[in-house]
């Protein structure tokens, strides 16, 4: 399949280098779950980014606002299509399901089933189910942008930015979208998401945290072919799960990020 | 018994919490749909804020739905608080 | 060049039957498959009483589950869907992918698990594997594998997560690239394995659902004047899309005609629609112009038509807007009446529905509408309660999902 769009924006929100390599520690469980060699980016949820409304952070996993921190920074760049007819921009994401309530589930493995509907409902405020939801992150997202498009999301733990960068390739070659914007967030919240990607990967590869967001318009005088990125963890590199195929889209693309 | 002091913090903590806004902008006469925006979703969420604080348990969807139902009705956080003292009060009384 | 999509097979697990057949038997003679949960699938006491429940009993184990071992339901629900749709392809015809709506995750009963042993988190237990979104897919690739339809790679198992929309927009991503040419015949579809206390107890905590005393097949009631929620339910459906002039050359049975797609967004709210219905009325627009027609065209709406307050409301609302004064005469069909909510498998059951009611020329029921008060926003005809014939040549079908995707379709009768 042969490629029409061009990068014209893009960003990728990364620890800093100093944040150290460290042992990442889930006290949840008892002994601690333990996931070796990860970096995540030094900030509390909440300070990730200033959300337009401050309501959504119940509503959001971390993974959901870094997210959102990525997108958001498409504001300007996005303008001018948005104004023109918001119908016509997309977003398309690839991001993994927002983390369980993982001290309910550890409460209630100890107790009887009759229990069950007493203790959720104390442990978990209603919005906390929202935030588990895969698509919600990037419905988010379309709000606060005001994008009326196609908001696709797709969930495959190696290949959905693939997926995510395929889509916006079809649409803006069959004209549906005029600017699509690819986004991917990965977090180190979810032990046991962790846990998976620790176990896929190399022992020296260091998981970290990370999000990127490409802004992808016509360019009707490119001719090239797909290359579309890897999904394997590269040697020697840090990897950021279902994000990274897109953090190295972002970083090998003409625009700087 | 909580006092009335006490239960227009607890109401005033349950919105800051529920819904990020800030402690500051809030006033007995805030109205809750006209000047915060609140939502149905919203009014479970401060009600599960104030059953964790107060042990109360307020249906508060009902209260959106008859709101719902007669535009230009609003409902105040001080509103809300006294709302909160009935139903405490019926409570012990039982 | 455009090609044209027909679908060449058809697959479906549901409370209301196993098998299409089974299926549209039961959709057309208006029964509901939602019945009682306490004291079976929850505790007596359990907030949410009734949903939609697959039975089990007659559900056959695919052979590429022989190995044995666990098999989580939505593995085996979509595998089983899935092997119904390719009966009617000949073995060793290469399928090209798999697009599926899917909320399979880490989810909670896999985290709950992880703590009942007490131990240290054994990496090498199988159990928590499964907890990538993509899990069943790969096991429907194992399925195709066995019966010789070949692998798809990764890049063609498409995990969709639109939630309700999912199922529709499945069916989308596959015509839009059957149309280019890029594949040739592929299988969406979608899996709801999720009827479980934790998903039940996260929906009643938004209010999302009826939990009424009533008698549970009485429970969902879309567009009815005392609509008070939707009714959850699991379950799994599958088509297989084809290149028209692939079916054609194979002498493949035409089942019908996939015509138009389209895919807004409210952007407005995460679980609340937009009062001016626009993004909707666009995407019921754009899937019927996308077809080449015209709203004139349609002789029947599938809807999204949950049963809450909001979305049934909303809807009526943008099916005015769309189609004038003949919104009065376009019936509209609510299968979740019959059904309940199978979330991101709901637009492929529903798909499933209208090739079916297209076959028979007969449009099912809208269960459990109230024909004695009417909702004044919502006085469209819905088929309320009986099923009828009907001359039936294009359906459009709704899926609205949280976080405001508006997905539409446009099946047709092949002529």
């Amino acid at each position: 399949m042969s490629r029409v769009s061009r990068s014209r924006w893009s960003r990728c929100l990364l620890p800093p280098a100093d944040a150290p390599v460290e042992d990442r520690v889930y006290d949840v469980y008892d002994p601690p779950l333990v996931v070796a060699r990860t970096r995540a980016i030094p900030a509390a949820t909440q300070d990730l980014v200033e959300l337009p409304d401050r309501r959504a952070y119940r509503s959001l996993s971390r993974t959901g606002v870094l997210l959102c921190a990525a997108g958001l920074a498409a504001a300007e760049a996005l303008g001018p299509h948005l104004a023109a007819d918001r119908y016509r921009v997309g977003i398309y994401c690839a991001v993994d399901p927002g983390a369980q309530n993982y001290e309910c589930a550890r409460e209630l493995a100890g107790r009887s089933r009759e229990d069950f509907a007493a203790v959720f409902k104390q442990l978990n405020h209603p919005k906390r189910y929202l935030s588990q939801l895969a698509n919600l992150p990037a419905a988010h997202l379309g709000i606060f942008l005001g994008v009326r498009g196609p908001v696709n999301v797709y969930c495959h733990s190696t290949a959905a930015a693939l997926h995510a960068l395929e889509q916006a390739e079809l649409d803006l070659a069959g004209g549906t979208v005029t600017a699509a914007l690819v986004c991917s967030a990965f977090s180190l919240e979810d032990p046991l998401l962790a846990l998976r990607v620790r176990t896929s990967c190399p022992e020296e590869t260091v998981i970290r945290e990370g999000a990127a967001a490409v802004l992808l318009t016509v360019d009707a005088l490119l001719k090239a072919d797909n290359r579309w990125p890897r999904r394997e963890p590269r040697p020697g590199a840090e990897f950021s799960g279902i994000a990274q195929p897109l953090i190295d889209f972002a970083q090998e693309e003409s625009f700087p990020c | 018994m909580l006092t009335d002091s006490d239960l227009l913090q607890h109401v005033k903590t349950s919105i800051v919490t529920a819904l990020g806004t800030q402690a500051d902008e809030l006033t007995p006469e805030t109205r809750l749909f006209e000047d915060l925006g609140v939502d149905s979703v919203d009014l479970l969420d401060v009600s599960y804020e104030l059953e964790r604080l107060t042990g109360c348990e307020l249906e508060l969807a009902e209260l959106f739905r008859r709101q719902d139902a007669q535009p230009g009705r609003d409902l105040t956080v001080q509103q809300l608080a006294d709302i909160l003292k009935g139903r405490l009060e019926a409570a012990e009384g039982q | 060049m455009s090609r044209t999509v027909v679908v060449t097979g058809m697959g479906v697990v549901s409370p209301l039957g196993n098998g299409v057949e089974a299926f549209g038997r039961r959709m057309l003679a208006g029964e509901s498959g939602i019945r009682g949960l306490r004291g079976s699938l929850v505790p007596e006491g359990f907030p949410v009483p009734y949903g939609g429940v697959v039975e089990r009993g007659d559900l056959p184990m695919p052979r590429v589950f022989a190995e044995g071992g666990r098999v989580p339901d939505c593995h085996r629900f979509g595998v089983v869907a899935v092997e119904e749709a390719l009966a009617s392809v000949p073995e060793g015809l290469p399928v090209d992918a798999v697009a599926w709506g899917t909320a399979e995750a880490i989810n909670y009963e896999l985290v709950e698990a992880s703590f009942r042993d007490r131990g240290p988190l054994d990496p090498e237990a199988v159990h928590w594997r499964e907890g990538r979104p993509e899990s069943s897919l790969d096991a429907v690739a194992r399925a195709l594998e066995l019966r010789g339809h070949g692998s798809p790679p990764a890049e063609a198992r498409i995990a969709v997560s639109s939630a309700c929309a999912s199922g529709n927009q499945a069916v989308g991503i596959v015509l839009q690239r059957i149309r280019s040419g890029r594949w040739k015949r592929a299988v969406a579809g979608g899996v709801d394995a999720r009827l479980l206390p934790a998903n039940l107890m996260s929906f009643h905590l938004l209010s999302a659902l009826i939990t009424e005393d009533c008698p549970p097949e009485r429970a969902s009631r879309p567009f009815s004047v005392d609509r008070r929620g939707f009714v959850r339910s699991e379950g799994a459906a599958a088509l297989v899309l084809e290149d028209l002039e692939e079916a054609e050359r194979r002498g493949a049975e035409i089942l019908g005609v996939v015509r138009g797609y389209a895919h807004t967004t409210d952007a407005f709210h995460a679980t609340e629609g937009r009062e001016d219905c626009e993004a909707v009325v666009r995407a019921m627009a754009g899937a019927i112009a996308d077809a080449g027609l015209r709203p004139t065209a349609i002789d029947a709406v599938s809807a999204h038509g949950t049963s809450t307050p909001l979305n049934d409301r909303l809807e009526s609302k943008a099916l005015k807007l769309l189609f004038g004064e003949a919104a009065w005469r376009t019936p509209v069909t609510a299968l979740k009446s019959q059904l309940g909510h199978t979330t991101v498998a709901a637009g492929a059951i529903e798909a499933v529905s209208c090739l079916l009611m297209l076959r028979e020329q007969v449009l099912a029921p809208t269960l459990n509408y109230r024909e004695d008060e009417i909702d004044p926003q919502c006085d469209l005809d819905y088929v309320p309660n009986r099923a009828r014939p009907a001359a039936l040549r294009r359906i459009l079908s709704n899926s609205l999902g949280f976080g405001g995707h508006n997905t539409c379709l446009v099946f047709e009768k092949v002529p």
